[in-house]
């Protein structure tokens, strides 16, 4: 597989953010950005990140593995994460899951037959005091309903998605760059 | 340097010690599976807990990041750290298989140690909730891993990293799923892998050459020094024969590195571990081989030795000494090659010897341990004046040449393969133009088509001997069983031969000939066997080399 030069420039805007022996702190940036481009982090983009950071392939694999926003592995167009954390179970978290499951026909691990849809369960998104959340790639959903989520799932499947609850920009702000 | 109390006494010990190692130096052990000397410090484990007191504060510490301070109090045995240890060994418990019965490591494993003497003894986890990993993984050529037996303490993950510099293992993932693998593809497969078995304080890792040859309480153990190649790593040798019925053939079960500061530290090569095998390998030398007809007598080592100083004595009175060769080894002990040069040098006066030859083997050289040189004592060899032929130099191959072209009427071999040295038609010609061959081997190879004579000799493992580093330390192998069949040491054999000479040694064991080696030898004067003691003690006048980290010479972040 071929790494795309977008991809390539990304890297070396990311590399010049840090100092030269300080490289490998653009690890997660570039490994987001890989899975931004490609959909999910591939060996061969693996290699090349550490390549291009001078880090050891272990050392990428068990950045990958440890964060559950990290791809590993092929997904859906659309990565619906559900948080089961204690603050969103306690408002509904756990019916929602079941919600989306029965709604997709499909368990946490699994994708859609027509490829839209990964569902995953994880253990924390970060949002405790707008629970029940879910994260759908970068976006996030806030103080969900049954009825909120089949908004959202419905309008991504007409490719007309309800606008996300982002309290802040989740990724790409680069250094310097002001976060509204 | 710090003064501090560790339960009630009094210690000195030097600046930025930790808690561990300062409560060593009280033989109070603080338990612990993360923390190693050699290896970064993570304090992952939690397992070395201590409470301690400063300014009349009290609070609870991990042992491997706490660093001993004037007038701190360690608290190691209270109530207190007992809880805490049986909490975190309660932890670790959740998800470890009870493999004890089934686990190589039974016996020296860690958790299950402290666990006997700390653990909470009646478990409150449940058999089926326990976690399930990946069992039997074959990670590398020489280690197998139990992912549900391991504790996460990565020590093999910062070995990999900071040590030999190859990062093969990490571990993925997090939580209850984290999981010691390498990654996809790779193998756990440096010089060095071994030393992760070492390393790991459970059953996790474990060596495919030992998995399931015996259990570690039958073995006994015996301090020695690996002869595999010229840096003499401090080894200890794990051996039993009195389970014979079981694998009869093989006396050492396994290798571990001994800890020596200035050799090797904690670790040792993969080539010196399974180097042992052959000490019991099918084709050892048993018995005296001669071509002469024997009438279906099997010859003993004496009457073979009475018959070869009978051929030498005879060579001699014909055309003196300088028409006997003598091609040496650097893999003899100092006592073989003083009573050797007793022999041949100071009594027959033989000048065509040698010990340096271009067809010895060659090893892979590293910033870590191995040496190109495979031979334990060549230092050696040089300091007791094996010195090369015709002065300075590599003269050996010159010597050989000119035993090929048969300058010589008797040759002895020590240690040499010479049908892997020479050509089948210089072969040929070493045997049509030479009339007496001795050789003195170790195994059944090599030999056959050249001797006349062949002498057993035995391997380090089954004899007492000093052998001289490169750095010029000389250390002793121990000797904890007899040598197969009628094998001898080297010295023994010259012993024998010379009494036909008049040569009297003077000494009739490897301790009293290594004694007078320092009679005789000015870089040997003043070192006695018993002075060497279990870490070696540098040649008179050789500095020792300055104290060495192994390291890796580009070492990764920490881990």
């Amino acid at each position: 597989m071929q790494i795309p030069d977008t991809l390539k420039k990304k890297a070396a805007e990311i590399g010049f953010r840090y100092p030269e022996d300080k490289r490998q702190s653009g690890l997660i940036p570039l490994l987001f950005e890989v899975q931004r481009e490609l959909g999910w982090i591939t060996p061969e983009a693996e290699a090349w990140v550490a390549e291009t950071l001078g880090v050891t392939e272990v050392k990428v694999r068990e950045v990958i593995t440890f964060y559950s926003m990290m791809r590993a592995e092929p997904s859906g167009k659309y990565l619906i994460q559900v948080c089961q954390n204690i603050a969103c179970c306690l408002t509904g978290g756990e019916e929602l899951q079941h919600h989306i499951e029965k709604k997709l026909g499909i368990h946490p691990g699994e994708t859609t037959k027509d490829g839209m849809f990964t569902l995953k369960c994880v253990e924390c998104l970060g949002g405790c005091s707008w629970g029940p959340m879910m994260l759908v790639n970068e976006d996030q959903y806030f103080q969900l309903s049954k009825e909120k989520v089949d908004k959202v799932i419905d309008g991504l499947r007409a490719g007309e998605p309800l606008v996300a609850d982002n309290p802040t920009p989740l990724l790409g702000n680069v250094a310097g760059e002001t976060v509204a | 340097m710090p003064w501090l109390e560790i339960d009630g006494k009094p210690v000195e010990v030097p600046a930025g010690m930790n808690l561990i190692e300062a409560a060593r130096l009280l033989n109070v052990e603080i338990p612990h599976y993360c923390y190693h000397a050699g290896l970064t410090v993570v304090g992952s484990c939690r397992m070395c807990q201590v409470e301690v007191e400063v300014g009349g504060r009290k609070s609870v510490a991990i042992g491997c990041n706490t660093k001993a301070a004037d007038g701190m109090k360690v608290y190691t045995k209270t109530e207190v750290v007992h809880k805490l240890r049986q909490s975190i060994l309660e932890f670790y418990l959740q998800h470890h298989p009870l493999d004890c019965p089934i686990c190589d490591d039974a016996g020296e494993c860690d958790l299950q140690n402290y666990y006997m003497e700390h653990g909470l003894h009646e478990s409150r986890v449940a058999l089926a909730e326990k976690k399930h990993k990946h069992k039997v993984v074959d990670v590398g050529p020489t280690v197998v891993l139990d992912s549900e037996r391991c504790v996460l303490c990565s020590r093999c993950v910062r070995f990999c990293r900071e040590i030999t510099g190859t990062d093969e293992l990490g571990i993925f993932n997090h939580g209850r799923d984290a999981e010691l693998l390498t990654t996809p593809g790779k193998r756990l497969d440096n010089d060095y892998s071994g030393c992760v078995v070492d390393l790991c304080p459970v059953g996790a890792l474990t060596d495919k050459d030992f998995r399931f040859k015996r259990r570690v309480w039958y073995m006994k153990r015996t301090a020695s020094v690996c002869t595999g190649c010229s840096r003499g790593c401090n080894i200890f040798m794990d051996w039993e024969i009195d389970r014979r019925y079981k694998d009869p053939e093989r006396r050492i079960q396994r290798l571990k590195p001994r800890y020596n500061q200035m050799v090797n530290e904690w670790w040792i090569c993969d080539q010196g571990r399974y180097s042992y095998h052959a000490v019991d390998a099918a084709n050892r030398l048993l018995a005296p081989v001669t071509k002469s007809a024997s009438n279906g007598h099997a010859p003993s080592i004496d009457e073979v030795i009475a018959s070869v100083a009978e051929k030498l004595q005879a060579v001699v009175a014909k055309s003196g000494a300088g028409s006997i060769a003598v091609l040496a080894s650097a893999s003899s002990s100092n006592e073989d090659l003083y009573a050797l040069n007793r022999l041949f040098v100071e009594k027959l006066k033989v000048q065509n010897i040698d010990c340096t030859f271009g067809f010895e083997p060659k090893g892979k050289e590293d910033e870590l341990l191995k040496r190109a040189d495979l031979t334990p004592n060549r230092r050696g060899a040089l300091e007791l004046k094996i010195k090369p032929w015709g002065g300075d130099g590599q003269g050996g191959d010159e010597l050989l040449a000119a035993v090929v072209e048969g300058e010589f009427d008797a040759v002895i071999v020590i240690r040499h393969d010479l049908s892997k040295a020479l050509s089948e038609r210089d072969l040929a010609k070493l045997r049509k133009n030479t009339g007496y061959i001795v050789c003195l081997a170790e195994h059944t190879t090599g030999w056959s088509d050249v001797a006349d004579v062949v002498l057993p000799l035995a391997m380090w493992a089954e004899r007492e001997a000093t052998y001289t580093n490169f750095q010029g330390r000389v250390q002793k192998t121990a000797r904890p069983f007899e040598p197969h069949g009628l094998a001898r040491a080297e010295w023994e054999i010259w012993s024998k031969l010379g009494a036909h000479f008049g040569v009297e040694l003077g000494a009739e064991t490897p301790q009293a000939l290594f004694d007078r080696i320092g009679a005789h030898f000015e870089s040997f004067a003043g070192l006695s066997w018993d002075a060497l003691s279990t870490g070696g003690k540098m040649l008179n006048g050789t500095p020792e080399p300055a104290y060495r980290r192994v390291q890796s010479a580009h070492p990764l972040p920490a881990y």
